[in-house]
């Protein structure tokens, strides 16, 4: 029997009149409230009941007798789980402090009341920063199993809790998803306070706001909703967290999980919720407005409400110089349509519409096709598998490997499969610069969606050439329209015109930014002074001043 | 009252003069000059221009009626005001006269892609991946379409100017002399003919109910007709200069064969395809605009909750209104029946609706739907 299923069965999980559970003792038992369960008088029963939870073969839930150096009669139980706890701490704070104290008796005798004598611990016996006391065995167990120390004392029925997390997590490291060449080098890691840590050192305003709860019956996650009052949205707030609270789950061990519980169309190929591991991308969302979604055990955070656009978008935009910035984001659009279309226009082509290319292409294309056994399609499919494969088990080596294997493995098998008659050249050509064009889009999720779709728009451009194609982008856009994140249209910034060549197609200069942009519905849509570059246009004047004083003067 | 697609759909007035303007332009600019330049020969072009009046009126007529009723669509505007029999054979006349749209339009596309560029492809598996994304635009609701429709429409026109541009060079100005073509009367019917288009922007009376703004329901519409009759007209002088207008006369889509006769030079020959691809990307929009207006219609009429039970023969029929008549000569007959009695029917309609309104005001609360 697992442990959380004990501390329901002994917390409380009443049965009906009718031996039956209720259907409220059932949202109990998966939901948050474990009941309240009293602490034992004795360190003997505190000891065998802790056990009774744990079971008796747990080697990482340690359990400490204790005498207090003050007062040896005192007795008491340090209980802890090693490996979520610094052991430095443990040691100094907890057994060193109780045990081996070099200050003088603190009063004599101690007091008689168990209350004052927890007091008396509290403010004189353990120097920890955060420390509490408790009175129900459950929370206690609940608190130690997030890293805290928990000191029972014989006789007053409580425990003192006190702040000793410290367990193995990876360091602050480079983002490895999301390269750039310029810009900050820092990532998110699995820890939720590195994390909120590393958001609050690039907003350092008191209105960011770290709204935290628990999500997972069993895994108890930490998930923090990241929110900057004044600017986003409350009803935006209030529905992302509406939509947390709503999760009824055992384990809730990533964002990605988080992500797919509380988006508008799970069964949508298109992600509507933006993902990143990159502290400067997240800060950025945030002050535009959006919400954010840190979860412990993640590196990636989400942000909501999502387009488009802003999948296509790179942190990197922002720290280039906008005309090579912009002409970047430009070809990753062309990227984009090209990794969704262009193994569909040249089947359609090449199959139905070849009186569409000039005679020597046509040629080039036929000759090139005359030993291939296959029809163009299925050419095609068998191309695109194989890149798929490639492409997948590249993810899955380690990086140097993996980095190979995707290199190696698409010269050798296209060149293979072009010797061996199966595939004509021309289709590597195409299979490869789709891969590549496909590689060009920044976030992976979007990169998905695009090969999932491309495999349907085959299809149809091999039954009806370009009509069909052209059904098939009706089809996606179609969708797309109907799509929703947070109930924000998905196409809302590309049905704006103004906005288009300012932070959507194109990217303007910074200093141009003066609004936030408007699908997150900011409450304060004002992010510039217009006094930026006010030298320059000071400047320009002084010169236009002195250019017609000089005419004057002629 | 049915469910039509999503009950929070909500369209702006721009969306609904672009989703209009596509309805009046999308299907009936391809084949519209074979049936008019035999009339008013070089002055077809104007004639569809000066047909653009019948669609002003009715959107017009249609604006009043939103202003009187607002957040009502057609089915809510006849149940209003009409006795129940003769407002549901007022929706299901609607209905009926959509689905001869849907099934004209689909139509002509099956033709115009079929036999010229996929001889080899079977109509009925054209006219079953049409039928799926028209459904499939339809169950999505109307705001969808709209936004989608502001994506393909600007496309739609800058493949028109890219048509009219490439003319250019081939083109014969002197082919639109005289400018009143036959004469005046022949001037007139040609208005009156293709005034069908026009007034085809009376499908919008089915989503007018999701305007954000209905007082300028009127307004939106009335430009949806400029801008689609317009187009509609460009393309036919673009056709006409370049075909002359016996060519015009002479082919079942002068739109598609003014197209082949223009290319970007040597990269792309016969870029027609390109073209035409382009606009059955709009078409298919229109047509599931259409789907949806039916659906919403007939579910009305019928009392139906939702428009479910609905789709799937509405789908089959689409199927099959898209691939008969099979003969070209009976597929312009319809054409022709279509354009000489379809504008009166959709003049008649709001008119008379307007007039029931009139003859039985209701009170001021009784005319908002919650």
């Amino acid at each position: 029997m697992s442990l959380l299923r004990k501390l329901m069965v002994l917390g409380r999980g009443r049965r009906g009149a009718d031996g039956k559970r209720s259907r409220r003792s059932e949202e109990t038992s998966r939901g948050s409230g474990l009941g309240e369960r009293e602490i034992p008088a004795r360190i003997d029963s505190i000891e065998a009941e802790i056990k009774s939870l744990f079971g008796e073969r747990n080697s990482d839930v340690i359990m400490r007798r204790v005498d207090l150096w003050t007062c040896p009669e005192v007795h008491g139980l340090l209980f802890y789980i090693e490996g979520l706890t610094d052991r430095a701490t443990i040691n100094a704070f907890g057994l060193e402090a109780l045990m081996h104290g070099e200050r003088g008796p603190v009063t004599s005798p101690l007091p008689r009341d168990p209350k004052l004598l927890v007091e008396l611990i509290i403010s004189h016996l353990l120097p920890a920063g955060q420390v509490s006391a408790v009175d129900d065995l459950n929370k206690v167990v609940e608190k130690v199993l997030t890293g805290e120390a928990a000191l029972f004392i014989q006789d007053t029925r409580q425990a003192i809790l006190f702040e000793a997390k410290g367990w193995e997590h990876r360091t602050v490291g480079e983002p490895s998803t999301e390269k750039t060449l310029r810009g900050p080098r820092e990532s998110f890691t699995e820890v939720l306070r590195t994390n909120t840590a590393l958001v609050r050192r690039r907003l350092k305003t008191p209105d960011l706001r770290f709204d935290g709860t628990r999500v997972g019956v069993r895994s108890k996650t930490d998930v923090v909703v990241v929110y900057i009052e004044g600017i986003t949205d409350p009803q935006l707030v209030e529905e992302v967290k509406m939509r947390i609270a709503s999760i009824d789950t055992d384990i809730a061990g990533d964002s990605g999980i988080i992500e797919e519980f509380i988006e508008d169309s799970p069964a949508s190929p298109f992600p509507q919720m933006q993902y990143t591991e990159r502290p400067d991308r997240f800060c950025a969302g945030i002050s535009e407005g959006l919400v954010g979604i840190i979860v412990d055990t993640s590196p990636f955070a989400l942000m909501a409400p999502a387009n488009l656009p802003t999948f296509f978008q790179s942190a990197e935009d922002f720290y280039d110089r906008f005309p090579f910035a912009g002409t970047l984001r430009s070809l990753r659009y062309v990227a984009g349509l090209l990794a969704l279309t262009f193994p569909a226009f040249y089947v359609a082509i090449a199959t139905h519409h070849q009186e569409m290319l000039p005679t020597s292409l046509a040629l080039a294309i036929a000759g090139s096709h005359l030993s291939v056994p296959f029809p163009t399609i299925v050419e095609a499919l068998l191309m695109e598998l194989a890149l798929e494969l490639i492409r997948e088990s590249a993810v899955r080596m380690p990086d140097p490997v993996g980095q190979t294997m995707g290199f190696v493995g698409a010269l050798l098998l296209g060149d293979a499969a072009v010797s061996a008659g199966l595939v004509s050249p021309i289709m590597v050509i195409v299979v490869a610069v789709t891969g590549l064009a496909s590689f060009s889009i920044p976030h992976y999720s979007v990169s998905l969606a695009v090969r999932l779709l491309r495999f349907p728009l085959l299809l149809l451009a091999s039954w009806t050439g370009l009509f069909g194609l052209t059904a098939g982008l009706v089809a996606i856009v179609l969708h797309l329209s109907g799509l929703t994140s947070l109930g924000v249209p998905y196409l809302q910034p590309l049905l704006h015109t103004g906005d288009l060549f300012k932070d959507v197609l194109w990217r303007a200069p910074v200093f141009k930014h003066r609004l936030r942009p408007g699908f997150p519905r900011p409450q304060d849509r004002v992010r510039q002074g217009s006094s930026n570059r006010q030298w320059a246009r000071d400047d320009q004047d002084k010169e236009e001043g002195a250019d017609g004083e000089n005419r004057v003067r002629e | 009252m049915a469910r039509t697609g999503s009950e929070n759909d909500h369209i702006r007035t721009g969306q609904f003069a672009v989703l209009v303007a596509e309805i009046v332009f999308s299907t009936g600019f391809m084949a519209v000059g074979s049936v008019i330049a035999t009339i008013s020969e070089s002055a077809a072009w104007l004639g569809t221009l000066l047909g653009a009046a019948g669609g002003l009126i009715v959107a017009w007529l249609c604006g009043t009626l939103v202003r009187l009723y607002p957040g009502m669509n057609l089915p809510a505007i006849a149940d209003t005001v009409l006795p129940k029999a003769l407002s549901k054979l007022a929706s299901l006349s609607f209905a009926a006269y959509c689905t001869w749209l849907l099934g004209i339009g689909s139509r002509q596309f099956i033709i115009a892609i079929w036999i010229p560029f996929l001889e080899s492809t079977s109509p009925l598996t054209l006219a079953l991946v049409a039928s799926a994304i028209i459904a499939y635009g339809a169950s999505l609701g109307i705001e969808a379409i709209a936004r989608a429709s502001m994506v393909f429409f600007p496309i739609a026109l800058l493949s028109i100017v890219v048509l009219a541009g490439l003319s250019v060079p081939v083109a014969h100005p002197a082919r639109l002399l005289p400018i009143i073509g036959a004469g005046l009367p022949e001037l007139g019917l040609t208005a009156l003919i293709t005034s069908a288009y026009g007034t085809e922007c009376i499908v919008g009376l089915a989503f007018v109910s999701h305007l954000n703004e209905p007082s300028r329901a009127g307004r939106s519409m009335s430009w949806g007709v400029l801008v689609g009759m317009t187009l509609m007209s460009a393309v036919l002088a673009v056709a006409t200069m370049l075909l002359g207008s016996q060519g015009v006369a002479r082919v079942m889509f002068p739109a598609v064969e003014a197209a082949r006769l223009v290319g970007p030079g040597e990269f792309l020959e016969r870029s027609e395809v390109l073209l035409l691809a382009i606009w059955f990307s709009v078409g298919l929009l229109k047509q599931a605009a259409v789907f949806h207006a039916t659906t919403v219609s007939i579910a009305d009429a019928l009392g139906l909750r939702t428009r479910t039970p609905v789709f799937i023969p509405l789908i089959v029929a689409s199927v099959i209104l898209s691939l008969y008549p099979t003969t070209v000569v009976s597929v312009l007959h319809s054409l022709k029946l279509f354009q000489r009695y379809t504008p009166w029917y959709a003049l008649a309609l709001p008119a008379l609706l307007l007039t029931a309104s009139a003859l039985r005001p209701v009170p001021a609360e009784g005319r908002r739907r919650e």
